[in-house]
């Protein structure tokens, strides 16, 4: 899964890195829907066990996000300026993630079941990935700099982000976030809703 | 017109401070330049892609490239942070407000003298009356196109009619007048700053809900930007300069301000020079000009004699609760017509002024009923946040699907008095700067403990009205109190007669440096208990008046 997810991120980050190059440097002062990914894909530069982690975890965190394509979200973002430590979070929490999945777990997170992955994504969401890995640890306990609730908040945001999202930025696949929510909804084309109105005799005003 | 050049007025800022100026100076014959650090959009470039408007920096700049910080509660060192910025762009944040349009009041603008003080606090009574705004509220009223119905509410002075009858209520918009009714309470239709029908060549709003946060792709909205802006450039007498950072205020050897210097969109160095300049680029950042525009004549910044530049900072004080509805109920009892519309418009005003709740202060504040903001993103992050994150997976997507497609969500939220006191100012941050190397606004943030015991109390009052609603919410539950809304800003030049005890004369003159004028919500000594647009709209076009004749 994460070789096929790999090769489909170089694949795609070709094909739109060649028509990407006239938007290099206008960033982000061009218009939003002329925006490219433009540059190697960041996640195909992540060993793919951490690919397969952060993978397995939007799904992990909402069930068919990462099919929707939550990794090309996050990759198209990671492209972009000002994230360079939104990466870095999320290239560590991929590490953190398999670590912590190893040690409860004896698995890689991609391997682990659903419940194991829920387990383990609990203890990012407590906070409590320090005192997880002090249990193999030599010597005293000591805190690390990674911010592990900070991480998992990141990444919730980011798969539902992904998933309702407009498609453009390479989640909600076919709309499916947004079949999901129902299409009664307007935020996406309001032309018809001064249709639906009728005035109300019980409201006065 | 070339740089470097001599106009008659050059306004900093494009929103509700600056534009009123501009337009009525530019329609009066006066020749004037408007400096906007932001973009120049067009309504084509109002989507509704929630990640790019509402969750990038469309609107808002990134903390790496231009941010603000905040010391909270007294804190030693400050953090970068987005807070306080409104929309950077041409209208500023009269593009993405809701627009909810209510005047102050006169308890408002005489706080002082109706209390006889808050400890603590340093409230000032306002040196105008609100018989003065009020021929102003008109003006602007008419002139962007503000949506309502008049007499309804018994707290409002007496007003003449709103120019646009009011936007169309969701069904559920009975259920709060007769739960507010119940326990004794006055509701009335909010007035909002949308058309709601054809006004002039602006198209009447298509109910696609997506106000706050967002531009109007319709143009629909009343901001500056599709209002008042295009008149002033259709006197061929207003140029509008978008993305000008305004570095310095540039005052002579008499203490008269000459123009002012700024970066232009290629990063290079510019100036024009005027015979009046007007500063209206937000709270914060009208009072870090002028602390920017220090030099060796005025080593504290310019119009800075009486040292509260800076000080006085107030924004609003907000409450917020929410009550989940089956829709399936509220479908029983009210039939399916109509429950695609995006707004309740209810408000309420009964506890504005309460001298006998038994609070440290008798001033209340406005309670504003509303569905919840129909961002898909938004909400599922918030049923994420609201479990503290714990919830995720399918217990997650469960709940999102209730939310989405068997909920109601009915909200209010409390526009409260936020104390001006020592807690709360800006100044420059000493170490942060933005991408053009000037140092950034710091935000010294502590709220008044008085203001959060009535916005503690005012929530709790809200609570009730929603409980009182039938069919009774699922669940009914406080989201915030005591908090702070940091987009309404006022103070940071406030406004009156004693040059000890204030910034600006009454007519928003500096009383330090002469054809020098600040139109944003820095004027406010006090920042009533409703959100300031109309109000900083009102002031813009009096002081507007007041530059114009004397141009003349």
């Amino acid at each position: 899964m994460a070789i096929m997810e790999t090769l489909e991120l170089h694949r795609r980050t070709l094909l739109k890195g060649l028509a990407g190059v006239a938007c290099v440097g206008l960033w982000p002062a061009c218009r939003l829907k002329d925006r490219k990914p433009t540059s190697p894909g960041w996640l195909a530069r992540l060993p793919p066990d951490r690919v397969a982690a952060l993978g397995a975890a939007t799904e992990a965190i909402l069930p068919g996000a990462r099919a929707a394509g939550a990794l090309l979200f996050i990759d198209y973002w990671m492209q972009q300026e000002m994230v360079e430590n939104m990466a870095h979070m999320l290239d560590i929490g991929a590490i953190m993630l398999n670590r912590v999945a190893q040690v409860e777990h004896q698995a890689v997170f991609a391997e682990c079941s659903i419940e194991q992955q829920a387990h383990v994504l609990g203890i990012f969401q407590k906070n409590a990935v320090d005192e997880t890995l002090a249990k193999v640890r030599r010597g005293p306990a000591k805190a690390s700099r990674f911010d592990a609730r900070g991480f998992f908040e990141r990444l919730v945001t980011l798969t539902l982000e992904s998933y309702l999202g407009e498609p453009k930025y390479g989640g909600n696949k076919d709309k499916v976030g947004w079949h999901f929510i129902g299409w009664k909804h307007c935020w996406w084309s309001p032309k018809h809703i001064g249709t639906l109105i009728d005035a109300d005799p019980r409201l006065p005003y | 017109m070339a740089r470097n050049d001599q106009v008659d007025v050059v306004v900093v800022g494009s929103g509700a401070g600056g534009a009123p100026v501009a337009m009525s100076l530019a329609e009066s014959g006066a020749r004037v330049v408007v400096l906007e650090k932001g973009k120049y959009y067009s309504i084509r470039d109002f989507t509704h892609d929630e990640i790019a408007i509402c969750r990038r920096n469309f609107f808002v700049p990134y903390l790496g490239d231009d941010p603000h910080t905040i010391r909270k509660n007294g804190a030693i060192d400050s953090k970068p942070t987005r807070e306080g910025w409104t929309s950077q762009c041409v209208g500023g944040a009269t593009v993405h407000m809701s627009g909810f349009t209510y005047r102050l009041k006169e308890q408002d603008l005489r706080l002082k003298t109706l209390t006889g003080g808050i400890a603590g606090a340093d409230i000032a009574d306002w040196p105008i009356t609100l018989e003065e705004l009020v021929p102003f509220y008109d003006l602007a009223e008419a002139a962007i196109g503000v949506s309502g119905i008049a007499g309804i509410n018994p707290f409002d002075a007496p007003r003449r009619p709103f120019p646009l009858p009011p936007m169309r209520p969701h069904p559920t918009a009975l259920l709060v007048d007769e739960a507010a009714r119940s326990l004794g309470f006055h509701p009335f239709p909010t007035p909002r700053a949308i058309v709601s029908s054809a006004y002039g060549t602006r198209p009447p709003c298509n109910y696609c809900g997506l106000c706050g946060d967002y531009g109007c792709e319709n143009g629909s909205k009343s901001s500056t930007l599709a209002s008042l802006l295009p008149r002033a450039e259709a006197t061929g007498r207003c140029e509008i300069r978008s993305e000008c950072m305004v570095s310095r205020v540039l005052v002579d050897d008499t203490d008269t301000a000459i123009g002012v210097e700024y970066i232009d969109r290629r990063g290079e160095l510019q100036a024009v020079y005027a015979r009046t300049v007007v500063i209206a680029a937000s709270a914060i950042e009208s009072a870090r000009l002028l602390l920017m525009s220090a030099d060796s004549q005025h080593r504290d910044g310019i119009a800075n004699s009486s040292g509260l530049v800076g000080k006085n900072l107030t924004f609003s004080s907000f409450g917020k609760g929410t009550g989940i509805f089956d829709r399936q109920a509220i479908v029983a009892k009210l039939g399916p017509k109509n429950m695609s519309l995006p707004f309740l418009l209810r408000s309420v005003q009964d506890d504005y002024w309460i001298p006998d709740a038994g609070l440290g202060m008798p001033k209340g504040g406005t309670y504003n009923f509303l569905l919840h903001h129909p961002n898909p993103i938004n909400a599922a992050v918030r049923l994420a946040t609201d479990s503290d994150w714990a919830v995720f997976g399918q217990p997650l997507k469960d709940r999102m699907q209730s939310y989405f497609h068997e909920e109601v969500w009915v909200e209010f939220e409390v526009f409260g008095e936020f104390l001006p006191w020592k807690g709360c100012y800006v100044d420059l941050d000493p170490v942060t700067k933005d991408r053009w190397n000037l140092p950034v606004a710091r935000i010294n943030l502590q709220n008044h403990p008085v203001e959060i015991e009535v916005n503690k109390w005012l929530t709790a009052r809200g609570l009730d009205i929603l409980n009182a609603i039938k069919p009774t919410a699922k669940e009914v539950k406080p989201w915030t109190w005591g908090g702070t809304t940091f987009h309404l800003q006022h103070g940071t030049c406030r406004f009156g007669k004693d040059p000890a005890h204030s910034v600006l004369d009454p007519s928003c003159q500096a009383h330090d440096v002469k054809n020098l004028y600040v139109t944003d919500g820095s004027f406010m000594p006090t920042s009533g208990a409703v959100p300031a647009t109309p109000t900083i709209l009102a002031n813009s076009f009096r002081v507007a008046r007041h530059i114009r004749d004397k141009l003349a």
